[in-house]
């Protein structure tokens, strides 16, 4: 028998923990501000001045003149050229382009700094001694490509040039590639699949000519040859060289044996060539990480019976109860920073009316975990952009929410649509997410502030060529843009789109390859605009005395972020920005003033003991 | 850290481990039994006992073939726990209980861990106080020993301990083969190199392997360590046998701290090398052979108690001591068994009055057979085995044999040479040896022989022809003494010394009859001992083969001068106040004594200074030794440099020697492939290269253009090291590194520079290594003269 007293007093606990629970709840609904963008502030668009990709041989008045500009050789048509151009872009290097060889005639021209060469511009049989009079000079020589083996093998000079000590073979089939370390950001790694799942990952190409380099060369990526190492495991310096540096008197050599220079990883093989050739390395970075869900959540009931059939549930409850928890928890344990694109409806076409009820509930989800709402102009073929603006101004009408969507996920060719409509939800749209292509730039901004944002690749797959895409891209610009493409979930094709499947993918991919760029900060597409942007618009200027660093920013806006390399030191101290340490002998500055000023400590080879007069490097 | 600390805390430590292993552990053992002996005597003791017990344990396990840290330890520390629980009576389990029933409480918080530590704090303190207390007695009661010892050891920390912090690196030539043998015990590999004896090795093995310390920096320093002992244990060994209190001090002081020593007598003391780390064992065994012998007569002269076959007797701790001291003469090198065995045969006379009886006979003879056994059994079981005798061996035996002379012995080859340094060191002696003719007159004095050839001369009588056949003879001693062990401000000083010799010998005669029998003995034996020396000294001059060359066996008497001058003070003093009971006045002349002769060395300026012994590698390459094996990650390096780091850094890292380096490149630049497969390479460049064991004509040049364009010298032995060749061989080092350096700036760093020493870090991916033959300009010409003519290019 309870007593009274008893029985009152578990009432008031009872009646305690319920108003405990509900009362959380409660005031976070009231005063949570879900319906902000808060990555949409309002912000001072810096002074953008518009990029100038082609300036010509003579510098600007008042301009840095120490850093003597880059010239490629070769058609504007190649495709090394787009990545040549966008890499002089980010870098904010003078860029020349030749179409063929010229002799030297630097009394009316500035002396180049780097001589960039792709082989389809050349002939080596008369214009080899035009690029050893460069190398004589010490202009430093990249080739972006090299020609056909045999023009190599017949060319002594050419040989002596690049450090070739002969041809082992017109083509040999290597086993896998190896990356070595202190080159491309994310350290060595070696694309040689051991198990039989990571045979699906090798993409790159294996077949190559087989280079056997000479003394005074550094090799940075070699063909695998399990072969030569069952004979002898010395022999791994007979490995087909891939890319590799020659040092033919005062100037730095570098040839690439592959179509490496072809795409994204291009930009950070330049950088990384850069870094090899100077005492160190200090150029902006967007330092962006952004990892974009596209197509989520879709606020039609589409492809239902689809959905039932799979997960027993309708698509409202797969994406809600299924697919929201699963990567929230995955998210939040990688750090990663969500940016959502709603998609009323993919169907036009159909009865099936997207329904506004859940637009709250997401709104909130994405707040409490720091993610974006942005908008996907994805739809299904035979609508065309500006119907599915009109037919989405409805919905988000129909939501009474005061949301301001920045960012949005769209084919290229939308873009001058989306920014010519007049629908109020689309207004704000600062940047946008495409799928990317290496003949066009990967960023970009536009005079009136829009950015461009290429989508790197979809996290759930991560093959050999994307790995070493990504650290090239990474190594240039810091910065990665990557996919979660929900369309592929509610409208599966295969067993392989099956949310349990490509969740498991996705995750493990999350949590893998992006430690090595920890470093870098994640971000929402809309904040990675608004780096994008600073990136875009400054100008530097940097020299080195002795053990110290001198950076001067111009057109900066409030922060920029750069990257320092070094060899073998580390900074002792710093003015003007923070710094933090991505990995050894690679530093990412947070620039807040015009002026940083860097200290530098040997880091390598360091003496415990010392002994009086002894001086060290 | 600047390297003079490193140097200094570890010259601390391995002196510490040092003392501890060979003192500190047989105190802890024996403390309890010797607990009755003098305190110098149980030091003694100790410290035969200490390092006896070091060097045939590693002889037994480097021969089973079992040695390493491990059973080193287990095999030091079981032993001597159970020694230690047998010899102190302990019970095994009333220990155990305490411990158990300690532990028991601690674990059901009857005991707290607080107590427990305030406990054991309370021990510890108690034990300090008690040493303080004793050190504070020590000093109110033997204030002027205190005084005298701490001269005594500032002495040699001035003489010794300076250059050690100065010059880092290996101070005789044959410290690279010596520091090989003792890598190669580190292998279970003991004879590597042929039968040797191995005594010193093994116990620098030890003290490397239990106490991990690295080889190259225990023979850096260690020569410091021995040489304190070996002065040590000349005190020790004085302040036992003489009876007045300071008499001692005059010896030992006048040996560590004059300078009417040749400098070849103790130049040698720089480093450590095995000659004189068997020095510490000579006077231990003479001095338990003295103290047997009055030990013995002690018990004979006793009431005979009921026989028993083996009864332990307290003589036969000096027999043991004997053995095992004689014992390591003979394991660590043979030159100091000659010397002890001298002593012995000296002693064998010296004390004749008793030696031949049958009390004494079998008992001494039985103990030397038995100490040669020891030291000769590992030897002889490794030479029945097949092993060939190391070279040194053959050396010795040709020394002795007349076969051939210190100049045949090959530096490289192996064995101790005595360094010759440009200020001082035996081929600086203003006084050369006498030449002794085959009849043993001098070479200046007129041929008797020749003399009556020419002019008759009548039949000399007994007296004149013993004048005849030993005046010419003194004065060959004498003339030996002069040239190779004394630098005295008068020549008859030595003919005093030398007078002294016979004096000991008629000063215990005269105590012997005085009923002060084995004091006398010991007195005359101790003559009969310096005798023998000078004989052996000058053993030409007699026709006798010479056991040692005249440079070793001056560095034996110059040790044994100490014991003639002291014994003689101290005889002199005994006889003088032998009928007096109270003593106090004759310790107090003896004080006086050592304050006359401190003053007159003082004022004559007869105080020696302290060499500064030149190492045969530079201060700066020791230093980037000791940082990369600090700082690399083991056998992740490799230095490329001439001769002596190849020994120094092998248990860490691997080495190249400089003349395959440029010989690999030689003719062939670029088109040549030298790998290195580590991360990281060391090159040591001298710019200034170092006169290595002898100067030249124009030592102190800087590498040049013009040294570089030499022909590169040929690989024999290490002459390519030394005077010019080094020059050139540093000068095409130095070009090859300034052209791999502008290949590869970025990896080539400066690791440590001075005005007279370059050294260079490559750092290189292992998966691909660098190709280090370069075309540098000088390997691939014909060895054109460049256009650069400067000579110098600093």
């Amino acid at each position: 028998m309870v007593s009274f007293r008893k029985f009152f007093s578990i009432l008031i606990m009872m009646a305690v923990i319920l108003f405990m629970f509900q009362f959380t709840q409660v005031i976070k609904e009231q005063i949570s501000d879900y319906d902000v963008n808060p990555y949409a502030a309002e912000e001072k668009l810096p002074d953008f001045g518009g990029q100038d990709q082609e300036r010509s041989d003579r510098p600007p008045e008042g301009e840095d003149q120490s850093r003597g500009p880059i010239v490629y050789i070769g058609e504007e048509s190649f495709r090394t050229a787009s990545i040549v151009r966008q890499w002089c872009s980010y870098t904010k290097r003078d860029l020349a382009v030749w179409a063929r060889v010229r002799e030297d005639s630097w009394e009316t021209q500035r002396r180049p700094e780097y001589i960039l060469v792709d082989s389809a511009a050349v002939d080596y049989g008369k214009e080899t001694g035009l690029l050893k009079a460069y190398a004589d000079q010490g202009i430093h020589l990249i080739f972006l490509n090299l020609p056909d083996v045999s023009a190599v093998e017949s060319n002594e000079m050419l040989k002596e040039l690049l450090g070739i000590h002969h041809v082992q073979a017109e083509q040999v089939e290597t086993e896998g590639i190896h990356l070595f370390g202190d080159f491309l950001l994310g350290g060595a790694y070696i694309y040689r699949p051991e198990r039989e799942e990571d045979k699906k990952r090798q993409d790159l190409a294996l077949t190559m000519p087989w280079y056997v380099t000479l003394s005074g060369t550094k090799t940075y990526m070699v063909g695998m040859l399990d072969e030569l190492l069952r004979e002898e495991p010395a022999k791994n310096e007979y490995f087909p060289a891939v890319i590799w540096r020659n040092s033919y008197h005062d100037a730095r050599v570098y040839a690439v044996n592959g179509e490496y220079m072809s795409g994204f990883t291009g930009l950070g093989i330049l950088s990384g060539m850069v870094y090899e050739t100077e005492s160190y390395a200090l150029y902006p970075v967007v330092n962006a990480q952004n990892l974009l869900l596209t197509d989520y959540p879709v606020f039609a009931e589409e492809n239902a019976e689809a959905m039932e059939r799979i997960y027993s549930r309708p698509p409202k409850a797969v994406q809600q109860d299924i697919v929201w928890p699963s990567l929230l928890s995955t998210v939040r344990r990688s750090g990663w920073k969500l940016t959502c694109f709603l998609s009323p409806q993919y169907e036009y076409l159909d009865e099936a009316e997207p329904s506004p009820e859940n637009v709250r509930f997401y709104l909130q989800q994405f707040r409490e975990s720091s993610a974006e709402a942005g908008l996907s102009l994805r739809r299904q073929a035979g609508i065309s952009i500006r119907e599915k603006l009109q037919k989405d101004a409805e919905f988000y009408a129909s939501t009474g929410s005061a949301y301001r969507y920045t960012a949005a996920c769209a084919a290229l060719e939308d873009i001058p649509e989306l920014r010519a409509g007049e629908e109020p939800y689309a207004a704000d749209i600062k940047t946008v997410a495409f799928p990317a292509s290496a003949d066009r730039p990967l960023v970009f901004c536009e005079a009136d502030g829009l950015t461009g944002q290429g989508i790197v690749g979809n996290m759930k797959s991560h093959t050999y060529s994307e790995d070493l895409r990504l650290r090239g891209i990474e190594t240039a610009l810091g910065y990665s843009n990557m996919q979660i493409d929900m369309h592929e979930v509610l409208w599966p094709e295969s067993e392989q789109s099956h949310w349990e499947k490509l969740y498991e993918k996705v995750s493990s991919n999350m949590d893998t390859y992006w430690k090595p760029f920890a470093g870098f900060e994640k971000t929402t597409l809309s904040e990675s605009g608004r780096r994008l942007r600073l990136f875009q618009n400054l100008r530097y200027m940097d020299r080195r005395e002795e053990d110290r660093i001198f950076l001067d920013v111009e057109q900066m806006d409030e922060e920029s972020w750069f990257l320092l390399r070094t060899h073998g030191e580390k900074i002792g101290n710093i003015q003007g920005a923070e710094y933090e340490e991505l990995e050894k002998d690679a530093y990412l500055l947070h620039v807040t003033e015009e002026h940083v000023e860097i200290g530098l400590e040997q880091d390598r080879g360091v003496l415990t003991y010392t002994m009086p007069d002894a001086k060290s490097d | 850290m600047s390297m003079q600390v490193l140097t200094g805390l570890q010259t601390a430590g391995i002196f510490g481990a040092y003392l501890l292993t060979s003192v500190g552990l047989p105190a802890f053992v024996f403390g309890g039994r010797l607990k009755g002996h003098r305190r110098l005597e149980r030091f003694v003791l100790y410290f035969t006992i200490g390092n006896f017990y070091m060097m045939n344990l590693v002889f037994l396990l480097q021969l089973l073939k079992i040695s390493c840290p491990a059973t080193l330890i287990l095999f030091t520390a079981a032993p001597a726990l159970g020694a230690c629980i047998r010899l102190n009576r302990i019970s095994v389990k009333k220990l155990t209980d305490d411990l158990l029933c300690c532990l028991k409480k601690i674990s059901r918080r009857y005991l707290g861990m607080k107590t427990v530590r305030a406990r054991i704090y309370s021990v510890l303190r108690k034990k300090v106080f008690q040493g303080i207390r004793f050190a504070g007695f020590m000093i109110f009661r033997r204030t002027f020993d205190c005084l005298l010892l701490l001269l005594f050891f500032g002495l040699l920390f001035w003489l010794y301990g300076i250059n050690l912090l100065q010059e880092y690196g290996y101070k005789a030539s044959d410290m690279p083969v010596h520091n090989y043998w003792i890598n190669a015990l580190g292998e279970n590999h003991i004879f590597v190199a042929g039968v040797y004896p191995h005594g010193f090795h093994c116990v620098i093995y030890y003290l490397r392997a239990v106490f991990v310390f690295d080889t190259y920096n225990i023979l850096r320093v260690f020569g410091f360590v021995q040489t304190v002992m070996v002065h040590l244990m000349l005190y020790c060994f004085l302040k036992l046998c003489c009876r007045t209190r300071y008499a001692p001090y005059i010896g030992t002081l006048l040996y560590t701290g004059s300078s009417i020593f040749a400098v070849n007598t103790y130049s040698r003391f720089a480093a450590a090398l095995p000659q004189e780390f068997g020095m510490l064992f000579i006077f231990p065994s003479v001095y338990y052979g003295f103290r047997y012998f009055e030990v013995r007569g002690r018990e004979l002269a006793a009431p005979k108690e009921k026989p028993r076959r083996f009864r332990r007797q307290p003589s036969h701790l000096y027999l043991a001591g004997f053995a095992m001291s004689f014992s390591m003469t003979l394991a660590v090198h043979f030159y100091g068994t000659m010397i002890a065995g001298l002593f012995c045969a000296a002693m064998a006379i010296g004390y004749g009055f008793w030696f031949f009886r049958k009390g004494y006979f079998w008992n001494v003879v039985g103990t030397c057979l038995l100490s040669v056994l020891i030291a000769v059994l590992p030897m002889a079981a490794a030479y029945a085995g097949g092993t060939p005798l190391q070279g040194s061996l053959k050396w010795g035996m040709n020394v002795i044999t007349g076969a051939g002379d210190q100049k045949e012995f090959d530096a490289a080859s192996a064995a101790e040479e005595p360094e010759e340094n440009s200020d001082g060191g035996a081929g600086q002696n203003p006084n050369p040896a006498p030449e002794i003719k085959e009849n043993g007159s001098p070479a200046e004095s007129e041929d008797p022989e020749h003399l009556s050839a020419k002019d008759p001369v009548p039949e000399p009588s007994l007296r004149e022809k013993v004048t005849d056949y030993v005046k010419p003879r003194w004065t060959a001693i004498y003339r030996a003494i002069a040239a190779a062990v004394l630098r005295l401000p008068e020549s008859e000083w030595i003919y005093w010394l030398m007078d002294g010799f016979l004096m000991l010998i008629g000063l215990g005669i005269l105590l012997f009859l005085l009923k002060q029998r084995v004091y006398g003995a010991m007195l005359s034996s101790a003559g009969i001992y310096m005798l023998l020396l000078g004989v052996m000294l000058a053993s030409h001059a007699f026709g006798l083969p010479a056991l040692m060359d005249s440079n070793r066996g001056s560095i034996y008497f110059a040790y044994s001068i100490p014991i003639a001058v002291s014994f003689l003070l101290d005889a002199v003093l005994v006889l003088l106040f032998l009928p007096v009971r109270f003593k106090f006045p004759m310790h107090a002349l003896s004080l006086g004594c050592v304050f006359l002769v401190l003053s007159f060395v003082w004022q004559e300026g007869l105080i020696k200074e302290p060499r500064n012994t030149k190492a045969q590698e530079m201060n700066e390459a020791i230093t980037c030794m000791e940082n990369i094996i600090r700082n690399e990650k083991d056998f992740t390096w490799t230095i490329v440099s001439a001769n002596d780091e190849l020994r120094m850094g092998t248990d860490h890292g691997y080495h190249y020697e400089t003349i395959t380096f440029l010989q690999d490149m030689e003719g062939k630049g670029a088109k040549a492939m030298i790998r290195i497969p580590t991360p990281a390479v060391y090159i040591f460049i001298e710019k200034i290269p170092l006169d290595y064991y002898g100067a030249y004509e124009k030592s102190g040049q800087t590498v040049s253009a013009e040294g570089a364009s030499h022909v590169l010298p040929p690989s024999v032995g290490i002459q390519m090291y030394q005077g010019e060749q080094r020059w050139m061989l540093m000068s095409r080092m130095y070009y090859w590194a300034q052209e791999f350096q502008r290949q590869y700036p970025n990896e080539m760093d400066i690791y440590l520079e001075t005005d007279q020493f370059v050294c260079y870090r490559i750092e290189q991916n292992p998966y691909r290594l660098y190709n280090f033959a370069i075309d540098y300009g000088y390997n691939t010409q014909d060895q054109k003269l460049t256009e650069e003519t400067d000579h110098g290019i600093f």
